[in-house]
């Protein structure tokens, strides 16, 4: 089985346009309300966000993140 | 003090073990800016304790997944953290099992990755992973898994 078949993918929109400039309040992970109690912890499934429009995740934004972290 | 970030090469395939770090032995933000020249992978690990703005975003995320559930009830949280993964074009993650309940979400470019069930992870796998302390990246071989059982996706 492919994962594109599975339900909760199929119930959500495709990502949005890859533009980096939404907060973080408008962070959405879009998963099927449905099926989510029984695949919860139990099945792999899919499931659409727009985690690529946030500005946290701008390339210059990870390397000031990456700066600030030890071995 | 744990380690806050994990550099390593790419896998030569997928059931074979990553090249070490001190082959590389590169700063973070040195494996960002030469991402284009080198097949590496950098696993920033949980960001929330150094950037209160991926705390925020983890909480913001968690929120959501509560809800989905109906809250948490009494259920305890033992851990509640976020990673980001950047990997060069050409790098390649050897197989693995993630001992947490995990979403993954792609930000930017194209992967391919295979699912296995669950059930493909054996008892002796946990063991030696949980138990005798054998492997220390949850690595499993490809051989002892079934096909038939995967899923790919892009």
């Amino acid at each position: 089985m492919q994962l594109e078949e599975s339900p909760a993918l199929a119930a959500n929109p495709v990502n949005p346009p890859d533009q980096k400039t939404a907060s973080l309040e408008d962070a959405r992970l879009n998963i099927d309300a449905g099926p989510f109690p029984d695949l919860y912890n139990k099945t792999p499934f899919a499931f659409t966000h727009n985690l690529n429009t946030l500005k946290v995740f701008e390339f210059d934004s990870l390397c000031e993140l990456a700066e600030s972290l030890r071995m | 003090m744990k380690s806050e970030y994990n550099i390593a090469g790419s896998a030569l395939a997928p059931d074979a073990g990553a090249a070490p770090v001190s082959r590389f032995g590169l700063k973070p933000i040195e494996v960002l800016q030469q991402l284009d020249e080198k097949p590496l992978r950098l696993l920033l690990k949980r960001p929330e304790r150094q950037d209160e703005r991926f705390r925020k975003l983890l909480d913001i995320l968690f929120q959501q997944i509560s809800e989905l559930r109906g809250g948490i009830g009494s259920e305890r949280i033992v851990r509640l953290e976020s990673a980001i993964l950047i990997s060069s074009a050409a790098a390649t993650t050897p197989l693995h099992f993630d001992p947490e309940i995990g979403f993954f979400s792609q930000i930017e470019g194209d992967k391919i990755y295979h699912v296995y069930s669950p059930n493909d992870v054996s008892e002796d796998d946990l063991e030696r992973f949980y138990v005798r302390d054998m492997i220390s990246t949850c690595r499993l071989e490809l051989k002892h898994r079934n096909p038939e059982t995967s899923m790919c996706t892009t």
